[in-house]
C-alpha cells in the first residue's frame, strides 16, 4: 500500500510506463476476444448508419454521390501523377503521398479501464513503434503513440484531456462548377484541446469572428499544426457539434468536437509508421 | 483459498474491462467491473486474501490506463481494508448490500482519482465519476450475484443454504 502511494503521488509517470508498457499486451487473450463478441453485438442492435460527411443535413441522392466520386476518381489520378513529378524533383519521397501507404494496421484490444481517453493496440511489429507516432483511421486522426511495449502500445486519443494541438475548420462548398472544394475558413489556425468523453473544444478563437466566418454545426475540423508531420496537413480530426458563447468570458467562442468515428469501438487502427 | 482461480479471475475482470471499453456505457463513462470484482473479494475472502487480492486487481488495473501506476492499487486496498473491517456488521448476501457498498466504494475510487487529477492534472470530470459510479452500484448485485455460484471453485467458505 505504501508503495503504491508512492508510486501514485511521486513516481513520475515516465518511469512507471516503460513497465507498464511491456506487459499490458498480456491481457490481449481475453480483451481482443470480448471486444469483438462486444462489436458483433453492438453492430446487430445498433447497426452503423452510413452519414453523407458532404451534405449531413440534407443527404443527397445515390446517383448524384456515384457521379461525384466518379468525377473525384479522375481528379484523384491527376493529381497524383501531378504529385509523382514533384516528388522526383523535390527529392521528398518520404514526405509526399498518400497517407495510408506510410501506415500500418494494429489490433485494438480494448479501451481505457480508468477514466481516460487512450486505447491499447498490439501487433508483432508494436515493438518498433515509437512515441508521438500518429494513430489514424481513413475517417479521421484519432491520436498518438504515447507509450510503447514489446507487442503493444497505448495511444492517447485527440479527446483525451492530455490532448493538445492546432487545427483549422473548414467545409465542403460547391465551386463555381458545382464541384463540392473542401474550403478553409478565414480563421486563423487555433488550438484545441480534448475535453474527455470522446470531446474536444476550442475556446481561443473570438465570438465576432466565429460568426462572421459562419461556423456552424457538421464543419469540420482539420489538422493544421506544424509539430505533427506535414502529409497530416488538413486531415479531418472531427466535426463541430456546438458553437457558442464561451460561459468565462462573452467575447470567446466555444466550439465542441467529436470526432467522425467513435475511436472507443474501433477493432483495428492505422498508425503511420513509415 | 486457492490461488490460481483468484489470479484467473482477476486477469479476466481486467480483460473484460478493457475489451468491453466504449461498447457498454453510460453517459459516457463506463462501468468498473475489476471494482466489483474486488468489492466481492473485501466482502467474501478472508482479511489478508482481500486485501491481498484487491490490491493485485487494482495493480492490474493500473498497468491498463493511461492513469499514474499505482492509483487503483492503493484505492482498491483501501476499500478492502475499510470493507473487511466493516463486514461482520454487513448483511453481505443481501443484492442491496452490494449495490450500496459498490456505490461507496466506487465513490471513495472517484475521490481518489478526482484528487489526484487535480493536484497533477489532467482535471477529471465529476459528471463521468457520478454516472460511472451509478452504473457500477447497478451492475454489482447482478454481477456478485454470479461470483458467489463461483465461491466453490475459488476456495472459498460456503454457508450451507449456498451449496
Amino acid at each position: 500500500m505504501l508503495l503504491a502511494f508512492i508510486a501514485a503521488f511521486f513516481l513520475p509517470n515516465r518511469v512507471s510506463d516503460r513497465g507498464r508498457a511491456n506487459v499490458q499486451s498480456l491481457f490481449a487473450p481475453v480483451a481482443v476476444p470480448t471486444r469483438w463478441a462486444a462489436g458483433l453485438l453492438h453492430g446487430a442492435v445498433w447497426p452503423a448508419r452510413a452519414t453523407d460527411q458532404a451534405s449531413p443535413e440534407q443527404p443527397r441522392e445515390l446517383a448524384n454521390v456515384y457521379q461525384e466520386n466518379d468525377e473525384l476518381r479522375v481528379l484523384l489520378a491527376n493529381v497524383r501523377g501531378q504529385l509523382e513529378h514533384y516528388k522526383a524533383r523535390a527529392a521528398e519521397r518520404e514526405e509526399l503521398g498518400q497517407v495510408s501507404d506510410r501506415c500500418s494496421r494494429y489490433t485494438v484490444m480494448g479501451g481505457d479501464p480508468g477514466p481516460r481517453d487512450s486505447l491499447a493496440i498490439i501487433g508483432f511489429k508494436a515493438g518498433s513503434l515509437q512515441t508521438r507516432m500518429v494513430a489514424l483511421t481513413r475517417d479521421c486522426i484519432i491520436g498518438r503513440i504515447d507509450r510503447v511495449g514489446t507487442g503493444g502500445a497505448q495511444v492517447l486519443l485527440m479527446t483525451d484531456k492530455q490532448s493538445k494541438f492546432t487545427g483549422t475548420f473548414g467545409r465542403y462548398q460547391p465551386d463555381a462548377e458545382g464541384k463540392p472544394v473542401f474550403r478553409r475558413f478565414d480563421l486563423p489556425p487555433t488550438l484545441v484541446q480534448g475535453s474527455g468523453q470522446s470531446v474536444m473544444r476550442s475556446e481561443l478563437m473570438q465570438w465576432k469572428d466565429v460568426e462572421s466566418a459562419g461556423l456552424k454545426e457538421n464543419d469540420w475540423l482539420v489538422l493544421d499544426d506544424t509539430a505533427w508531420p506535414d502529409a497530416l496537413r488538413w486531415y479531418r480530426v472531427g466535426r463541430v457539434v456546438s458553437v457558442k458563447q464561451s460561459r468565462q468570458s462573452i467575447l470567446f467562442a466555444e466550439v465542441l468536437i467529436r470526432p467522425t468515428v467513435d475511436a472507443t469501438q474501433l477493432r483495428e487502427v492505422m498508425v503511420m509508421d513509415k | 483459498m486457492r490461488l490460481l482461480p483468484h489470479i484467473l479471475l482477476a486477469y479476466l475482470a481486467v480483460g473484460l474491462q478493457v475489451g468491453l471499453g466504449g461498447y457498454v456505457h453510460l453517459g459516457g463513462a463506463a462501468p468498473n467491473l475489476v471494482l466489483i470484482v474486488a468489492v466481492f473479494f473485501a466482502l467474501y475472502a478472508t482479511r489478508d486474501v482481500a486485501l491481498l487480492a484487491c490490491f493485485v486487481l487494482g495493480l492490474m488495473q493500473d498497468l491498463l490506463t493511461q492513469q499514474t501506476l499505482g492509483l487503483y492499487a492503493l484505492s482498491y486496498g483501501s476499500i478492502a481494508m475499510a470493507i473487511s473491517t466493516t463486514s461482520s456488521m454487513l448483511y453481505r448476501d443481501h443484492p442491496l448490500t452490494h449495490a450500496a457498498v459498490a456505490l461507496l466504494a466506487s465513490l471513495g475510487t472517484w475521490i481518489l482519482l478526482l484528487i489526484h487529477s487535480w493536484i497533477f492534472g489532467p482535471a477529471l470530470s465529476i459528471r463521468a465519476a457520478f454516472f460511472s459510479t451509478l452504473l457500477t452500484a447497478l451492475i454489482a448485485p447482478a454481477l456478485i450475484y454470479f461470483l458467489l455460484k463461483l465461491r466453490p471453485l475459488l476456495g472459498m467458505r460456503v454457508p450451507r443454504r449456498w451449496t
